[in-house]
């Protein structure tokens, strides 16, 4: 009787913990990072949140810092901050149509490559660095920016933080 | 030369698992010889030789075994110990991630540590027979940890050679903080579910125990270590911090926290090891060990008694829930 009703219990919590793996896989919608099929290499728009940076994983919520990488294929990856696809970029060799960013002072989309670079900017990872149309005094170019990124020369480093906040 | 290596913890972790990996090497190129040519039924000086050999052998390894157990917690403890080192890091959860070779590091050597239990109690039972009847098997068992050994040795040095005291490191909040949104719970769930499944699987491995139902120990305890561990570190560990925004595996093993996390890794680790083993000594070779079985309860529920309890003292302390 004893084995009988431990059985019982037994088949009971294993039909339980499938329940609740099935109703979470159900439930899951996964995370977003890639838009598939711009085979015209246009650039997305997407609502705060609908998307997460494919390299911190973090949702894209403040869409003044993002960023696009789109692959010949029409592969759109999305970052949330330039200094993430400094990141991205160097772990992934993509064949890219093009890389582009939204500048602060014009809210237009640019080619990286022809946007400056500000070291102390309010951007979401908090490297510092965030993209303007305008070329004006500090600002620093795409070239510099990565090269600083990668270096660990910018504003999580309390070095350069101090030289360039005061604090 | 590398600050690191020039930390006192790691001159001493370093130091001991060349030593141990020196005396298993010998221990492993014997064991090649008993597995050629072991043959219990020969009555040839040979084999009297081999089997004088191979008890020393077993102790060796035995003994180098033993000490690569309690070496883990001090592997932990030196980890933690160079947060102090490397700028950014405020918990052992930066420096293991100051490198790649970190993580892979940590959970080879819990795999390790699973199956060196197992060659262990492999080993008991096969002392206690008059014929030794599992020599062989612990032989390639014990082979094939040893090239697991030879990997984690190999990741051992190249993890303290490259941890920078230059490049800042992310610490804990950032490693497993929040990720705007992005799920970090495995198989899609959420607390709520998460910790539903936590005491479901921890009644799943008491049931199945008493029941016997060795598939069904097994596959629950692997299952409870990963459950386990989100539990932790994504809702019972809020309540150890006492902060619903701490999220971390590695601050409880500090001593603001009296080193809590000492005891709830190992009660985890200990209890699915001794669930696992229970079950796969009663499988295999039908030897059914009522101790092995007890100690297993009784380590899975401290765990879950220990967590848990954090909560209710919050709560009765408090009156919230965080």
């Amino acid at each position: 009787m004893k084995k009988i009703v431990m059985n019982i219990l037994t088949v009971a919590v294993v039909i339980a913990i499938l329940v609740i793996l099935l109703l979470s896989f159900g439930n899951d919608q996964g995370a977003k990072y890639v838009y598939k099929g711009n085979s015209a290499h246009k650039i997305i728009k997407i609502k705060p949140k609908e998307y997460q940076c494919s390299e911190c994983n973090m949702n894209i919520e403040a869409t003044a810092y993002e960023a696009q990488i789109i692959t010949q294929g029409g592969d759109t990856y999305f970052f949330d901050d330039i200094g993430c696809v400094v990141l991205w970029l160097q772990n992934h060799k993509p064949v890219i149509a093009k890389i582009v960013t939204k500048t602060l002072d014009t809210h237009h989309w640019i080619d990286v490559k022809k946007a400056w670079y500000t070291r102390i900017a309010h951007d979401p990872m908090g490297y510092g660095f965030a993209a303007y149309e305008k070329k004006s005094k500090g600002l620093i170019s795409y070239d510099e920016m990565k090269l600083l990124m990668l270096q660990g020369k910018n504003l999580h480093d309390p070095f350069v933080k101090k030289k360039l906040l005061g604090h | 030369m590398n600050e690191i290596l020039l930390n006192n913890e790691v001159i001493v972790y370093l130091l001991s698992e060349t030593v141990l990996y020196l005396l298993l090497f010998v221990a492993f190129l014997v064991t090649v010889g008993l597995v050629k040519k072991w043959n219990f039924d020969a009555f040839t000086t040979e084999q009297f030789t081999l089997e004088n050999r191979s008890y020393l052998v077993m102790t060796i390894i035995f003994f180098g075994i033993v000490l690569k157990i309690i070496l883990l917690p001090y592997f932990v403890y030196t980890i933690d110990a160079l947060s102090d080192l490397v700028p950014g890091a405020m918990c052992g959860a930066g420096v293991i991630k100051a490198n790649a070779y970190g993580n892979p590091l940590l959970a080879l050597k819990i795999v390790i540590l699973f199956l060196s239990g197992l060659w262990l109690s492999i080993n008991s039972i096969d002392l206690k027979a008059k014929r030794y009847p599992y020599l062989k098997l612990k032989s390639w068992f014990f082979l094939f940890i040893f090239v697991l050994l030879s990997a984690e040795f190999l990741l051992d040095i190249l993890y303290f050679t490259h941890i920078e005291t230059t490049n800042p490191v992310s610490c804990c909040s950032v490693i497993f903080g929040q990720t705007g949104g992005a799920n970090s719970l495995p198989f899609g769930l959420d607390i709520p579910k998460l910790l539903m499944l936590f005491y479901l699987l921890f009644a799943l491995i008491v049931l199945s125990l008493f029941s016997n139902l060795s598939l069904v120990s097994v596959a629950s305890s692997i299952l409870f270590v990963v459950v386990g561990y989100y539990a932790v570190v994504y809702f019972f560990g809020t309540y150890i911090y006492e902060l619903p925004t701490h999220k971390c595996p590695f601050c409880m093993l500090q001593d603001h926290y009296h080193y809590v996390g000492y005891a709830v890794w190992g009660l985890l680790l200990l209890g699915t090891f001794f669930a696992i083993d229970y079950a796969v000594m009663n499988v295999f070779f039908h030897t059914v060990s009522q101790t092995l079985k007890r100690i297993a309860i009784v380590l899975l529920s401290m765990f879950v008694f220990l967590c848990s309890g954090y909560v209710a003292v919050y709560y009765f302390k408090n009156g919230v829930w965080l």
